[in-house]
């Protein structure tokens, strides 16, 4: 009797549904944005950045009295993108993976695999969009939720349950903020090259340029609009409205307590709008490329 | 139900006129879809692929319109790009495995049928390799792997000896006519080379500027085409032609001097060549049937075709 028969036999069996193809194209991406030397030594190098940062954050929380700055759920704003460093970082793992994610398709014809299966466009886009996403809530996310978990087991704060919860909301939140136009964007320039460094460059310039030209308008103008062209900007005004204002207690080194100041003088909606509208063009542009690359003759 | 139908099927871009008032019905097997550059094999592809729409008619794959259920219609059959098509740092098995489950595949099945389809091309342990670091031979199997993880009823190659040389020309012949011939899969074959149709294809469709020129088996096609002989002569040959000529012989001599001769008036055999030569005094030095080949068929048909005498 075989005991493995790996002869061809034709297959029958049923189709899954279209949710499952997307959620396998989704797998093997975000598997794939791991893999290599090169990619895992600068993950590596990203990801010991970011857990200092989760740990310095953590650490000030700990003390008898922390700063203000990281009390109760504004330890969780200040680490997700509202601080510098983090922002940068997660600019950066999104140039390095998105970049490449529809121009390596473009460059090497896969898309002539992809769009002869029985998945549309729109798998196709979100398949992509989800990869990217993933692996950004892999640095914003997911850390976010360690803290959020640490925060509960370590800290000595009076906070109910139902708080803690409403806390990964907001954190929740205030990722998807960050992560979905900037994944969405990035799959724009990506959609319009064929090499992996073009799209990752543009998206760089884009949200350093803005952040840069918002700064300089802001301190010589003054005006309020110049906050809105910064991406950064947008995206701390959002996490500032997730995080309802707890009362905080003074710290030793605090130089001044009272209600910070927002990022920018609009309300909320107004950077939702942006980023929302952000990441809806971004789409239609992904979609219309696609659909033209199909057609081609 | 038919495999393949397609019925006044047109297709506009801008500035080209791919197809036009295309109908064909197919019943399957092998069926080779021939063509010259630009003759809109390629268009038709795609419209059966439902990847672009028809400006008009309509095309439908068993029973189903190719633009309404273009799923239903990708998970019946399978597709072998002309280009190089793979994902860079992905090796074949992944490759392979996600094609099978970007149609619908369960992962258990997917990953098995990955095994199967690589061991049946020949990839053997190099499935495991990246794909980028494969020889043209080799991708050309992943690709061909791809398009048959999950059994199809129908296979579209679009060029798929394209850039192979002798040896892997002949191995995806083999591949191909065995899937079409002992597999029970039914395989549309695009190409312009007039060699692979004849290795592997039972049928022909025979397209130019968009339009169907002529369909029919092999056999059917090259009917009632005159072969002629192929004759080489040492003497006086330009005597030996007049004497062809005498005996209603059209003759024309090849690059590397041989002359090509047909009968204008129906006779059949070699006794008017031979009576020439006594006649002219030539010696006949080679003496052979010429088989009527799918390229002399070709040839006279879209000659026929664009000087407005052909036809489907």
């Amino acid at each position: 009797m075989t005991l493995v028969d790996q002869s061809y036999q034709p297959w029958s069996g049923d189709f899954q549904p279209r949710w499952r193809r997307v959620a396998a194209m989704v797998r093997i991406g975000v598997k794939q944005a791991f893999s290599g030397t090169a990619m895992r030594i600068l993950l590596f190098l990203v990801y010991s950045v970011m857990t200092a940062i989760v740990g310095v954050v953590f650490v000030l929380s700990s003390i008898r009295t922390p700063p203000a700055s990281v009390q109760g759920n504004s330890i969780f704003k200040l680490f997700l993108g509202n601080m510098f460093p983090s922002g940068v970082l997660l600019m950066a793992l999104g140039a390095i993976v998105g970049g490449r994610l529809i121009s390596r398709d473009l460059r090497y014809n896969a898309v002539s695999m992809y769009f002869s299966k029985a998945i549309t466009r729109g798998d196709y886009l979100a398949g992509k969009f989800l990869t990217l996403a993933a692996f950004l809530a892999s640095a914003t996310f997911l850390p976010a939720l360690l803290l959020w978990a640490s925060q509960w087991s370590l800290s000595r704060a009076d906070v109910s349950t139902g708080t803690r919860f409403l806390d990964l909301l907001a954190i929740l939140g205030h990722s998807a903020a960050f992560v979905a136009p900037c994944a969405m964007f990035i799959l724009a320039l990506s959609a319009f090259s064929r090499t992996a460094f073009v799209p990752a460059v543009l998206w760089v310039t884009a949200y350093i340029g803005s952040a840069a030209v918002s700064e300089v308008l802001v301190a010589n103008v003054g005006a309020d609009w110049c906050a809105l062209l910064s991406w950064s900007r947008h995206v701390m005004r959002v996490g500032e409205a997730c995080y309802p204002v707890r009362p905080v207690k003074a710290a030793a080194f605090d130089i001044e307590i009272g209600t910070a100041p927002l990022s920018m003088n609009y309300p909320v909606w107004v950077p939702l709008a942006v980023l929302g509208t952000i990441t809806v063009l971004s789409a239609i542009a992904v979609l219309w490329r696609l659909r033209k690359f199909e057609g081609a003759e | 139900m038919r495999v393949l139908e397609t019925v006044s099927l047109d297709k506009r871009y801008a500035r080209v006129h791919a197809l036009r008032d295309f109908t064909l019905a197919l019943d399957g097997g092998a069926v080779g879809l021939l063509g010259p550059n630009g003759a809109g094999k390629s268009t038709l592809v795609k419209i059966l692929l439902g990847l672009v729409p028809p400006t008009s008619g309509r095309a439908e794959i068993f029973g189903l319109d190719v633009h309404r259920f273009r799923l239903h219609v990708r998970q019946q059959v399978g597709y072998l790009p002309e280009n190089e098509s793979y994902i860079p740092g992905l090796d074949a098995v992944t490759y392979v495995y996600l094609a099978g489950r970007l149609v619908g595949m369960p992962h258990v099945d997917a990953m098995q049928r990955t095994h199967v389809v690589c061991n049946y091309v020949g990839l053997g342990e190099e499935r495991y390799r990246p794909v980028e670091t494969y020889s043209t031979g080799m991708k050309q199997k992943v690709k061909f792997a791809q398009a048959l993880v999950h059994h199809p009823k129908l296979l579209l190659l679009d060029e798929p000896t394209s850039g192979l040389d002798p040896r892997g020309r002949e191995e995806m012949l083999a591949l191909i006519r065995d899937v079409s011939h002992g597999k029970g899969i039914h395989v549309i074959l695009s190409s312009h080379i007039l060699h692979d149709v004849e290795a592997v294809c039972d049928r022909v469709v025979l397209m130019d500027d968009g339009a169907l020129v002529r369909q029919g088996t092999l056999a059917e096609l090259t009917a009632g085409e005159s072969a002629g002989y192929e004759v080489r002569v040492r003497g006086d040959q330009d005597a030996f032609v007049r004497a062809l000529a005498a005996r209603a012989c059209t003759s024309r001599a090849t690059i590397d001097g041989a002359l090509i001769i047909e009968y204008t008036n129906g006779t059949v055999g070699t006794d008017p060549i031979l009576r020439a030569a006594v006649e002219s005094g030539a010696q006949i030095r080679h003496l052979a049937k010429r088989r009527s080949s799918l390229e002399s068929v070709f040839q006279s048909i879209l000659a026929g075709a664009r000087n407005g005498g052909g036809g489907p």
